[in-house]
């Protein structure tokens, strides 16, 4: 089954709505919505200095890790795209409590493996929608989440 | 300088300093203004088909990227609205966690406007930067109070832009009495700063303009409103959030996209004003003694209907939101009864929701189903409500400014569009100015 955005009827709102990088060259893409201002410093910083900008293209499970917190999905079965979202933000959201939402796109190092969360959303409780509303949101039009297969969930 | 017996066109193409981009055009002939036109090209109604068929917890989320300054209006309208769908009423603790955050929004975005955009106006520069050159304090002193207003929303929201920590029902997770009290010492310098603030804008030059507003603000029995409260105007309006569309609405024009908000009547549609001045004229007397008093030093204790003295209005505002903030953080007890979020069966409904953003009220109506399927959503922001009115302003200012150059006069009228510090991003994107004298 190929996974749409919510409401079909909306796409051609999305549709006309596309990636820069599908328009011109991009050299470099600092993540997030909105983006950290440490990030944002590094970049410059690795600009002016003519080197490469050391920022993580991990995901954001690594975040939490470094920082020591429980995780909210193995503790408390909550939802989150941690592991398939790139780190930057310093994991926000799981220390508020709540499950990641994606804003800052699929982490870049591996290819986020969305077919092996999805099991584990699913074994934690979350339905299909669900599961599909997680994805399609902010980045829905990332190649990534556009390819997405939900293998033996349709 | 252009002879004043010529027509003229004034165009400005790209209007500086404020949020968001959009045009105006100002046409004058045979010395008589004859065409003024705030024009807004972006599409403003994209927030509400995304909203479509996304799930009624996801709205905060989605709102909230409809603005960066104003992130905690949009986030909050649409939790309101959900809210009364659920039949859910928040407790006290949470009520006032909200207030607190709203006024680290308040601070963050009026002290942006006092400093970055508007005070340049008056003092004769281009840009902050410039300003900051010739009064580096005052810049300074200006960027350590809009950063107070960041932490608040850091601290409480997660971070200062699209926060995360708001929920329909409460937060995700509540903050330690210890992590508010921390916030305390700066906020008691942000005190003086704010009086300074007062201070630094009572010094300067107003253009002598009134005009006869209807002002609509929120209203609530106990508190200076800003995040809930009952719609009432200046001309004896008083109704629910809920009755809103029954009094206004939305009409477009052939130059815009984005949606001009009114106020229908027997008499046909007519402008009206949101924003710090109906807040201010509205409510005046629930601000703290010592913001009326300071008002009163300026003679504004009788209300203030000039528009360009917007940002001593935005000084008193931000003064008394300082204030509230310490009253909050020093009653903040939460103990471990207090629930971070209540929660209520799903059930379908439509539900309304409003607040007092930095620039006035910011209305939200959701329909959902019974599987908490957002169905349909519609949102007023401030600054589509307030797009007549900034167009009438300059009706009524420029005719009596047409001896000034072309320069000086789209400087002038850039000011007066600037008096209701205009989120243009928020209802769409674009503002470019053109005046036409032929």
């Amino acid at each position: 089954m190929r996974v749409v955005y919510a409401q079909p009827a909306y796409i051609q709102t999305l549709g006309q709505s596309t990636a820069i990088a599908e328009h011109v060259q991009v050299d470099f893409e600092l993540r997030g919505c909105p983006i950290n201002k440490a990030q944002l410093l590094e970049l410059l910083n690795a600009l002016l200095n003519g080197r490469r900008p050391n920022l993580s293209s991990h995901s954001l499970c690594f975040e939490c890790k470094q920082a020591g917190r429980v995780c909210v999905m193995v503790a408390q079965g909550t939802a989150c795209l941690g592991p398939i979202t790139q780190a930057g933000c310093g994991a926000i959201c799981p220390a508020y409590q709540r499950g990641c939402y994606g804003c800052f796109g699929p982490a870049d190092s591996t290819g986020p493996n969305l077919a092996a969360l999805g099991q584990a959303l699913w074994a934690h409780g979350c339905t299909e929608a669900e599961i599909q509303r997680l994805y399609h949101s902010f980045n829905a039009g990332t190649p990534a989440f556009q390819n997405l297969t939900l293998e033996g969930k349709s | 300088m252009t002879e004043s017996a010529t027509p003229r066109t004034i165009q400005v193409d790209y209007l500086a300093r404020v949020e968001g981009e959009g045009a105006l055009f100002l046409e004058i002939r045979d010395q008589q203004v004859t065409d003024v036109k705030l024009k807004i090209f972006e599409p403003p109604r994209f927030f509400e088909a995304f909203l479509r068929g996304r799930d009624y917890r996801e709205a905060p989320d989605i709102t909230s990227r409809i603005c960066g300054i104003c992130p905690i209006a949009y986030q909050m309208g649409a939790i309101q609205a959900m809210e009364a769908i659920l039949g859910l009423t928040v407790p006290e603790p949470l009520r006032l966690l909200r207030r607190l955050i709203y006024c680290g929004e308040w601070i963050e975005s009026h002290v942006l406007h006092i400093y970055m955009l508007h005070a340049p106006d008056f003092l004769g520069f281009p840009d902050a930067i410039q300003l900051a050159k010739v009064a580096p304090e005052a810049v300074k002193r200006g960027l350590r109070l809009k950063k107070i207003g960041n932490t608040l929303m850091t601290v409480l929201g997660g971070r200062e832009i699209h926060p995360i920590n708001l929920k329909v029902g409460g937060f995700y997770r509540l903050p330690s009495r210890a992590e508010l009290l921390a916030l305390k010492p700066e906020l008691e310098w942000a005190l003086q700063a704010a009086r300074e603030t007062f201070e630094w804008v009572s010094g300067f030059d107003f253009p002598d303009f009134q005009r006869d507003y209807e002002y609509v603000a929120l209203h609530h029995p106990q508190e200076y409103a800003i995040h809930e409260g009952h719609l009432h105007s200046s001309r004896g309006l008083a109704i629910a959030v809920s009755a809103f569309e029954d009094h206004f609405d939305e009409e477009h024009v052939p130059y815009s996209t984005a949606l001009q908000g009114f106020r229908k009547g027997s008499t046909g549609p007519s402008a009206y004003f949101v924003g710090p001045l109906a807040r201010f004229n509205l409510n005046f007397a629930q601000l703290s003694p010592s913001v009326q008093a300071a008002a009163e030093s300026q003679g504004l204790h009788r209300g203030c209907h000039n528009p360009f003295q917007s940002i001593l209005v935005r000084s008193l505002e931000t003064w008394y939101a300082i204030e509230e903030c310490l009253r909050l953080i020093a009653a903040y007890q939460p103990d471990s009864q207090t629930p971070a979020a209540l929660s209520a069966p799903l059930r379908a409904g439509v539900g309304h929701g409003c607040t007092e953003a930095p620039r006035g009220i910011c209305y939200h109506r959701y329909n959902i189903d019974e599987s908490g399927q957002i169905l349909e959503a519609r949102i007023v922001p401030p600054t589509s409500q307030n797009q007549k009115i900034i167009e009438q302003d300059l009706w009524h200012f420029v005719p009596a400014h047409l001896d000034k150059s072309d320069e000086a006069l789209q400087w002038a009228c850039e000011q007066a569009i600037r008096n209701y510090d205009p989120c243009i991003s928020c209802s769409t994107h674009f503002l470019q100015l053109q005046v036409d004298r032929g």
